[in-house]
This record gives C-alpha cells, structure tokens and sequence, in this order.
C-alpha cells in the first residue's frame, strides 16, 4: 500500500514541479522514469537535493515515502526472492540501501523535523536511524552512529528531558570520547557537511563482491564558522565512509559467493559433458540408436552452459551518491546575528575560498535555533 | 535414454521458466479501503499502526468512562484531551494528534454529557471573537456571553515509549511499544486516571536487505 502512496506523494507536488529548477526537476522525474526497483534511491537523492536547495516540503515528502519503503518489511516477497535466486543480480532488488544509508535517510528525515520545531519526532527519526545501525556483523562497530547518538540526545537537551538526554550524551562518550557536550544554555545547533559520499564498487569473481572507497575530488576536512565577530571550530562528529565501510560481511554476500561457487562448477561440469559430448556427435552415426544417448548428454552439456551464463552473481552497487563524506556538529548559546559564516579547510588548515558560504541560522517558536549546511552542492557527486 | 532427454528437456523449460518469475503487477492495482482495525496483509512495519491507535483509544475511552471519579461527578467535569502534554520518547515518528484527536472524539460521542470538553488549543481563536464581540465589530452572537471562558478540572497527559532489540545474527527487529494516559486534577495536582496500553511487534526483513 505504502508503494501507492508514495506515487500518490510523488503526484502531490506536480502542482509545484513547474517552478522547480531544472536539476530538481530532473532528479524528482527520475523516480518515475527509472526502475521501479530504483525508485527508493532515486527519492533519497531528489530528497537531498530538494533539502539541499531549501524545498524542504518536497524533501519531506520525499523522504517521507523512501522510508515508508525502507521500513516496511520484505517477508515472503516475490520480488525479494527473485534477487536471492541465481538467474538475477543483487541489484534486481528494491533498493532499501545498506545500513548507513537507511541511517542517513532517518538523519535528514530528523532534520527536516528539527527544522519544523517537532523535536519528538526528530528523537523518534534518529533512535530508528540508529538502530539501522545495529545490523552490523561486526559487533564492534554495531550502533555505533554517533552523529545519530548525539542528535537523539540534542533533541532530548532541547526538548528539557534532561535525564534522557544525559543517558544518550554519556553513551555518545564512549565513541568520542573528549567530545564537547552541549551546556544548559546551548540552543543552537550547527551542522555542516563535507566531502561526497561514500562509493561502492564490485569486486572478486564477476564483481560478487562488494567493497567501499570514499569519495573523491574534494579536499574539505574541516569545518570553522564565524559569528558574532568569534571564529569556532566545529567538532567532526561521523564519517559516513567509515559507517558504510566498517560494517562487515552481509548475510547476502554468502548468498552470492554460493552463486560464484554454482556457476565455478557448472562451468567445470559443463566443459566436462561438452568433451563427452563433442565425442558422441561424432561417434553416433556410427552407433546407431545408440547415438541417441549422446545426443542427450549433449542436452545436458547445453543446459549446463546455459545456466552458466545466466547465473548472475553480482552485488548491488548502486549507492546514495549525494551524501557527505563527513558531518561536522557545533553547540552553543543563540547569537545576536542570525547570519553565520561558513568556511571549509583543508587537511593543512588552509582555508578553501571557493567554498566559504553564508548561511542563516532558523529559530522555532520556542528559541531552538539550526543551522545546517553542505561543503557542496547535492549535484556535485561522484558516478559509479 | 529417455529419462536422460527428459531430464535435458525439463531443465531447459525450467530454466527458461525462472528468468520470468517476478510478479506481474504491471497493471497495478485498484484502490481499496482498508479495515483500520486489522494490519495491513500488503507490508507491515514494528510501528505504531492504524489498528494500534483504534484499539488503544478504544480501551483507553471505555476505561476513563467507567471510572466515577471522572465519569460519575455532578456536575459533568471539564477536561482537555489535546496532545499539548503527551509526549513521543519513542523510536516511532507519528502525529501524536491521531491518538488525542480519536480519544477525545470517541469520548465525547460515548460521554453523553458526563464530561464537558475544552478545546484549549483554540483558546486563541475563542479570544479573538470575544475581542471582536465586546468591542462592537460583531454583535454578541445568539447563546450567551460569559465573563471568561470555561476552566479545566482535568487535562490529559501521556507518554509514547518503546524499547527496540535487534537480533543482528537473525536480523529480527521488534519494539515493545508503551503507550501510558494520565487524567491530572488541574487544582490539586493529583492523577485520578491512569491507563497503560501496550504492545510489542517482531519482524524479519528478507536476507536481502539484512
């Protein structure tokens, strides 16, 4: 049902797409034109470009209808099964992302709520990013998205559940330790993003499977603002190459290595049956009736060649290529000036001019001020 | 001989068969209405659903109306049943207005005027026209004027709480949802009400997408 109502989402806007600007619009048309298996990764990237070009209420929507997607459950699914099966790549799936992409999909959901003043629902987006997190194999890096942790615990600050948000904030400790916790009287927070994101690339026999490299061509690593005549450093809080590559082997990866292993062998039985068989062609007329049975074993030899190439045993590599590859996180009381300066540097400290930008910080109803912003345009991204 | 051919045969058709098996949904499908009362069969998530708010304030409505400290005062008492004072500390993003909105309604429908609701979230639209009544822009309306707007006895209070585990060898997902309602004495501070709902959901996505 949630499928329908995401195209009842998608028409909504139709109204709006007229005053969109191309690349908006270009991006939102590609839900409907692409495949349909790609549309949850092609509304998470018109979300963030949507988001990126201050259209929040398209982004929401947006999003809103990627994690309608993402949340639901794929059990006894036909489409599902399909991708197990050995005649399809991983990629005939719906894409629902890997885990730090579901993440990242509740981390903007959260900000567009934060953005709306309803910091309960931001809380509630960032503790279900976070569990997305807790399907990692390798138990050390499980739950481990601090910048989810740390803005579960904002919202808590904010909101003035004091005891919730300490338990979240001394949690958030043990990943970074030294982190500077936001005092009573912060009620602004600055988020900044760097880089782009994290890429993912077929690897081993026929690209089964699947490894992670960052972004490239970009040289921001770190983040200073200027407000108030004061120049702040912020505090890098998550890398999301690290969180995308640290995860560990996925259940589906054995899934395909087993395919790897079908197709090994029926290549090898299938060479096998073909000797056999180019004999018996050859042989048969002279056997009579007898021939027949080569005849079948040649059958078979086809059969086998013919699975052989169609096992298909290739990871999903198709990635979210809008996300940052880093996010940088500040707190601290309201500033008169509602106008910050924004500065990237990179990793010598030098400060990079072409991406210095000015951004203005959003206050809710009750005082609670964000200010979020990206190093780079969402267009601005890496091709497979 | 036979058998062999046979063999060949099959798993040429059987093969051919299984590059087609997806589902033919091509032709989408006509929309239907739903029970709110029962899960979707089409997807189902570890959240709060349709047929959780219905039962819950259905419950919740029931219990309020046979406790005679509420539902039993002459005369009727005045409450408020708004979300201003229920809270969401759980890991399920939802409009917390459904569960309030569908409480209070069905409350009042079921009440009978044994409780007088007050809809404090439109205090400051009730102002405006009072304004605009007492200082002759309108006339005074055909009921009644009265010297202030009604004061509240009781007013609703909640908190939305869920407890998540993850399986990750298994990629089993539930949340045990906490749903608690408080009637508090708007004098005396006291709590005359309380009700709990709970509920907890499991679920296994595909290996797929684990």
């Amino acid at each position: 049902m949630r499928r329908y109502l995401s195209a009842l989402l998608l028409a909504v806007p139709a109204a709006v797409m007229a005053s969109l600007p191309p690349s908006l619009d270009q991006a939102v048309q590609r839900i409907s034109a692409d495949d349909a298996n790609n549309r949850v990764l092609n509304q998470l990237q018109a979300a963030t470009l949507a988001l990126d070009l201050g259209n929040r209420e398209l982004a929401g929507e947006l999003f809103d209808a990627a994690l309608a997607t993402i949340t639901s459950v794929y059990a006894d699914s036909e489409q599902a099964a399909r991708a197990r099966s050995l005649w399809y790549d991983e990629g005939a799936k719906d894409f629902k992302g890997e885990p730090y992409e579901r993440a990242m999909a509740f981390y903007y959901r959260g900000l567009l709520d934060m953005y709306a003043g309803d910091y309960e629902n931001a809380r509630a987006s960032f503790k279900s990013g976070l569990l997305q997190d807790a399907f990692a194999e390798e138990e050390q890096h499980r739950a481990d998205f601090a910048l989810l942790m740390f803005l579960e615990a904002w919202s808590s600050h904010v909101l003035g559940a004091r005891g919730l948000a300490d338990e979240r904030f001394e949690e958030l400790l043990t990943f970074r330790p030294g982190f500077r916790l936001p005092e009573a009287n912060h009620r602004l927070l600055v988020m900044v993003e760097t880089g782009k994101a994290p890429r993912k690339l077929q690897d081993g026999i026929g690209g089964n499977v699947l490894v992670y490299r960052p972004g490239r061509r970009f040289r921001e690593e770190a983040v200073r603002i200027r407000v108030d005549g004061k120049a702040l450093d912020l505090t890098p809080i998550e890398s999301i190459f690290w969180q995308a590559s640290s995860r560990g082997g996925r259940p589906i990866d054995s899934i395909l290595e087993g395919q790897v292993q079908f197709k090994q062998t029926t290549q090898s039985v299938s060479a096998d049956v073909s000797g056999v068989a180019a004999h018996a062609t050859m042989l048969s007329p002279a056997f009579g009736a007898a021939g027949g049975v080569f005849a079948g074993v040649a059958a078979v030899a086809g059969v086998a060649t013919l699975a052989t190439s169609r096992v298909k045993a290739r990871a999903d590599h198709r990635f979210w290529n809008n996300l940052p590859d880093k996010v940088h996180v500040l707190t601290m009381p309201m500033p008169a000036s509602r106008e910050v300066q924004v500065e990237f540097l990179d990793a010598s400290g030098a400060v990079i001019n072409e991406l210095t930008q000015t951004a203005r910080i959003e206050v809710d109803a009750a005082g609670r001020g964000v200010l979020w912003a990206r190093a780079r345009r969402a267009t601005d991204v890496d091709r497979p | 001989m036979k058998g062999i051919r046979s063999l060949a045969v099959c798993s040429a058709v059987l093969l051919s068969a299984c590059t087609s098996t997806g589902v033919n949904n091509t032709a989408g499908r006509a929309t239907v209405y739903e029970d709110v009362r029962t899960s979707s069969p089409i997807v189902q998530g570890v959240g709060i659903e349709s047929q959780d708010i219905v039962a819950m304030t259905d419950r919740m409505m029931r219990d309020m109306l046979s406790n005679q400290l509420l539902a039993g005062r002459t005369p009727a008492p005045r409450v408020i049943v708004d979300s201003q004072y229920f809270t969401n500390e759980s890991s399920s993003r939802i409009n917390k207005n459904m569960i309030t909105d569908r409480l209070r309604i069905e409350l009042q429908r079921a009440a009978q005027g044994r409780m007088v609701f007050i809809g404090r979230e439109y205090s400051g639209m009730v102002e405006a026209e009072r304004e605009l009544k007492r200082t002759g822009v309108t006339d005074a309306g055909t009921i009644r004027s009265t010297r202030a707007t009604a004061g509240a006895d009781f007013r609703l209070v909640g908190r939305i709480t869920s407890a998540d585990a993850v399986d990750s060898s298994s990629a089993t997902a539930s949340r045990y949802q906490q749903i608690s309602f408080e009637m508090i004495d708007l004098e005396y501070g006291t709590i005359v009400w309380s009700g709990l709902y709970e509920f907890k959901k499991t679920a296994q996505d595909d290996i797929i997408y684990r």
